[in-house]
């Protein structure tokens, strides 16, 4: 058995590998790789890997290594999108592409990922509105509905001779599934036609499996819906199989899967009622462990303000394209840099001190669960992010989060996992960091106060990227296709004096403390009276907070009752210390038909006692 | 059991919070298998905080409930105010599918009526919430959920109708935890679970739980003479999230006239608005104690009741 890698960063993941050679009953094995990471490598992990590389480097060398593999890869079209190993790649003329962005019922993004530009590729997400995200997930058993957190279709799209070429990925993220809920599931996907021997397959596999599985199949019926709904606009015809990672995610029994695909093609061929779409998310795992780490909900906190305060990618109307800007990515995958720097830095170290196998496994758990690569944001935490901003019924406040996710997944600094959270029974999708999270290492609130070098991502905007993201006509959408969205380039000196304003602006300082509760009462223009806790539900004490203190476009809402936010900032001026507060009430508008679907589904899932 | 849960902070956890119970039982080294029962009294969070947290660590436990929270016109409710689902909702919606043996439930709604013989010799019995409570709570908060989120929350907080009250008797010794139970409406409150024919020959409790941290409003003479003994234990835990917060001196005065100990959890908070703006922009009006308190009630099935005290929990003395 000969493994193959491109870059031993630590050698963790090649343990992991050891590990499932052993149990499929491998006795002898080699690795190579291109490079390994001398500062970083664990011996003992390598030499029981087998393993040994053509290059040895120092950290430096080796993250541009990674980054190099990412634009190396990108060039391919497309990133390696190994949870969506289905695409669908045409040609058409500029103005039939128009047509593809501009169609009835859907959202356009422009999530071009900074660092890739030079590419000459321009990377949109089209997320449909919630009508339309109902109508194209019709057909489908109830239970299979109400996994879906979100459909989307990526595109990545150039210039040709003759017009545009594009490659279409459809990703349909699904909500946390327990793991006794999983073959259920699958049997309702059966009822619609699957061959006994095919479900039998089915329920044979692992339970991380099934759940890529159901991901990947419900992904597959989302861009035939739109296939069979939308024939004038996407192409019938093109669709490309990743045969090799379909190998790799089910293993060699491709028909089966082929089979199931056809049964879902003849479904979504049919007409159909709207599905039912709820927005209650109940099997939920246990939070991300790192969350309760005081510096991460620092961060968290001030990622958030951040947002609120500059970058909220706009909701664009039919016929018009969001270009997410740099202040909104960057706050996103910071945290994933920063968590790669805080934490999975120092924890690789410590591991590479040790000498033997047998203590790394003492140290992490059997499984690696004590790694900080094994675990990660679910998408519901992390679309906390938007709390300040989000209106709780809009599909484009869930679905924006995603598009920073996007723009990080395809830099490699963001990469999706699933995980099974055994003490809570369910199988579920998260977001980790990933080799390449040096790219966004510094989030901009500790670069302006710590006084640290920007990291390559915000380095984007010295080259034209945009700060602030902003709605374009789709109509100037071939006009950039290929080009930097931002052709101006300016002065390097100009620039960080406007940054440092900007994040000024928006962050007065670190965040130090935040508190929840309600407003008991106000006095015009005086003071607001809110009973306050922490965030864990430690009771606070009442609270009189200053009108001043309050951000302009939260007055409105302060009544008895409203929900607030208070979070303090402190800073250091000429060795003084100065503090600063901000007040955000919470959004408090819920749909009837929102209130409804979530009633049902509470209803549902407590009549089965 | 486990009865209600509430964040504290926590040194062991570098001052994070954590459910004071779990913190308690880790100083016992009581190990998790030992935890057979969680019980939610009613759907405030200072009864709830970390029980989902709780729900985690204790794998074999039972979780009950007050039948309220299983009411479909209280789901509906309750969707309105949070719709992304509160932490509560989802534990026990995984209580519901966690199964703990045959025929033995992970969920368990919990109204008058329910009586329980554990380990052969401790019987739990639920004095309250009725039927007719959970309908006229619930109902009403159907109603006021139709007009918003700001009548929801107001409704909510201000009922107590369906909270649990549970007798347990154990080696000839008993103890009544009585929830949030207020002394009105008649029909549902004291007066409601002392008119029940099944409570007519309870043992008196030697230790009490004060009902609503000893308010006034929870006062009710029939409760204290027919379901309490004369120099009972009186345990009573600070309610200190409001402007005024309980127990009052007055309502501790009250308690004490009864004759037995009466002893606090911890200080009930200064109501007087104090202090002035800080750099922030903030003052803060009522100080909540951040330190914890423990109240113990300990006993051998032959011995005497042994009160300890842990501080900031303290006997009230006058």
């Amino acid at each position: 058995m000969l493994v193959l890698d491109d870059n031993i960063i630590f050698g963790s993941t090649l343990a992991g590998i050891t590990d499932t050679l052993r149990s499929a009953g491998a006795r002898t094995w080699k690795t190579r790789a291109v490079c390994s990471d001398r500062e970083q490598m664990a011996p003992y992990l390598l030499a029981s890997a087998h393993a040994s590389a053509l290059i040895e480097a120092d950290t430096a060398t080796i993250e541009q290594f990674s980054k190099d593999v990412i634009r190396v890869l990108y060039r391919n079209g497309r990133p390696l999108f190994t949870d969506f190993p289905v695409g669908l790649a045409f040609e058409c003329t500029k103005g039939d592409w128009l047509e593809f962005v501009q169609a009835d019922g859907w959202r356009v993004a422009d999530v071009t990922a900074p660092l890739l530009e030079d590419c000459e590729r321009t990377a949109l997400a089209k997320v449909p509105s919630a009508v339309h995200q109902r109508e194209l997930f019709g057909g489908l058993p109830a239970s299979l509905t109400e996994i879906v957190e979100l459909g989307k279709l990526r595109a990545y799209v150039s210039e040709t001779q003759f017009g545009v070429a594009a490659r279409l990925v459809p990703i349909c993220l699904i909500k946390p599934v327990a793991l006794e809920s999983i073959d259920a599931l699958l049997g309702d996907l059966c009822s619609l036609g699957v061959r006994g021997d095919t479900a039998n397959w089915l329920l044979s596999l692992g339970a991380e499996t099934k759940y890529r599985l159901l991901q990947y199949l419900l992904s597959r019926y989302f861009l035939l819906r739109v296939q069979a709904l939308e024939p004038g606009v996407v192409p019938t015809v093109g669709t490309v199989i990743d045969e090799e990672t379909l190998r790799l995610n089910f293993g060699p029994a491709l028909d089966h899967l082929s089979h199931v695909v056809e049964v879902l093609r003849g479904v979504a061929n049919k007409a159909h009622e709207p599905a039912t779409l709820t927005p209650l998310v109940l099997d939920r795992p246990r939070p991300y462990e790192l969350l309760s780490m005081p510096d991460i909900q620092r961060l968290m906190w001030e990622q958030q303000e951040l947002i609120a305060r500059t970058d909220v990618p706009g909701r664009p109307a039919e016929g018009e394209v969001t270009k997410v800007g740099l202040a909104f990515a960057h706050a996103v995958t910071s945290i994933f840099g920063y968590i790669g720097e805080r934490y999975e830095k120092p924890q690789r170290k410590k591991l590479a001190s040790l000498h033997r196998i047998s203590d790394y496994r003492r140290t992490v758990g059997r499984e690696g669960n004590a790694r900080v690569l094994s675990s990660g944001f679910t998408l519901e935490e992390l679309a906390d992010l938007m709390a300040l901003t989000g209106e709780p019924d809009d599909e484009w406040s869930s679905a924006a989060i995603t598009l920073a996710l996007d723009i990080g997944n395809d830099l490699g600094i963001v990469v999706p996992i699933i995980r099974v959270d055994e003490v809570r029974g369910v199988v579920y999708r998260c977001f980790r960091l990933g080799e390449t999270s040096v790219f966004a290492s510094v989030p901009l609130g500790e670069g302006q106060w710590s006084e640290k070098t920007f990291d390559d991502f915000t380095a984007c905007l010295y080259r034209g990227y945009p700060l602030q993201s902003a709605v374009h006509s789709a109509g100037d959408l071939p006009e950039v296709i290929g080009r930097a969205p931002g052709r101006r380039k300016l002065r390097r000196r100009d620039l960080e004096k406007a940054l440092d304003r900007f994040i000024r602006g928006a962050l007065p300082g670190r965040s130090e403390r935040r508190y929840l509760g309600s407003v008991i009462d106000s006095t015009p223009n005086e003071f607001l009276t809110a009973q306050l806790r922490t965030l864990d539900g430690v009771d606070a004490g009442l609270f009189d907070l200053q009108w001043e203190v309050i951000d302009p476009n939260d007055f409105g809402a302060l009544a008895p009752d409203a929900e607030i936010v208070w979070t303090v900032f402190t800073r250091i001026e000429e060795g003084n210390r100065l503090v600063a507060s901000r007040v955000h009430v919470l959004p408090d508008d819920v749909s009837p038909e929102t209130t409804e679907l979530v009633a049902a589904q509470l209803l549902k899932t407590f009549g089965d006692e | 059991m486990v009865v209600d849960s509430f964040m504290a902070f926590s040194p062991e956890r570098g001052g994070r919070a954590r459910p004071a119970a779990e913190s308690y039982l880790d100083r016992m080294q009581v190990p998790g298998s030992a935890v057979k029962h969680l019980v939610v009294t009613h759907f405030h969070r200072d009864h709830y905080r970390g029980l989902d947290h709780l729900h985690d660590r204790y794998t074999e436990a039972q979780l009950w409930v007050t039948a309220a929270m299983r009411d479909d016109q209280f789901v509906r409710a309750w969707a309105k105010l949070d719709p992304k689902g509160d932490p509560i909702m989802s534990a026990l919606h995984r209580a519901g599918r966690r199964v703990l043996g045959p025929f033995v439930a992970g969920l368990v709604p919990l109204k008058v009526g329910l009586s329980m013989l554990d380990a052969g010799s401790v019987r739990v019995r639920a004095l309250s919430p009725s039927d007719q409570a959970v309908a006229a709570s619930c109902g009403e908060l159907a109603e006021r959920a139709a007009l918003g989120k700001g009548p929801i929350k107001s409704q909510l907080r201000g009922d107590n109708r369906c909270s649990v009250a549970l007798h347990i008797a154990a080696y000839g010794s008993s103890v009544l935890l009585s929830g949030d139970v207020e002394s009105a409406p008649a029909q549902f409150g004291w007066s409601a679970i002392l008119a029940d024919a099944r409570h007519q020959s309870l043992q008196p409790a030697q230790v009490i739980k004060v009902p609503h941290h000893g308010s006034s409003g929870a006062h009710h003479e029939g409760m204290w003479s027919r379901l309490v003994a004369p120099d009972a234990a009186m345990l009573v835990a600070p309610f200190t999230s409001l402007v005024s917060p309980i127990p009052t001196a007055e309502d501790c005065r009250r308690l004490k006239s009864r004759g037995g100990r009466l002893l606090q959890a911890a200080p009930s908070g200064a109501a007087e608005r104090t202090g002035v703006f800080d750099e922030s922009g903030a003052r803060r009006v009522v100080e909540i104690p951040q330190r914890v308190g423990v109240v113990r009630a300990r006993k051998k099935p032959n011995g005497p009741w042994r009160i300890l005290l842990t501080p900031p929990a303290f006997e009230v003395t006058h």
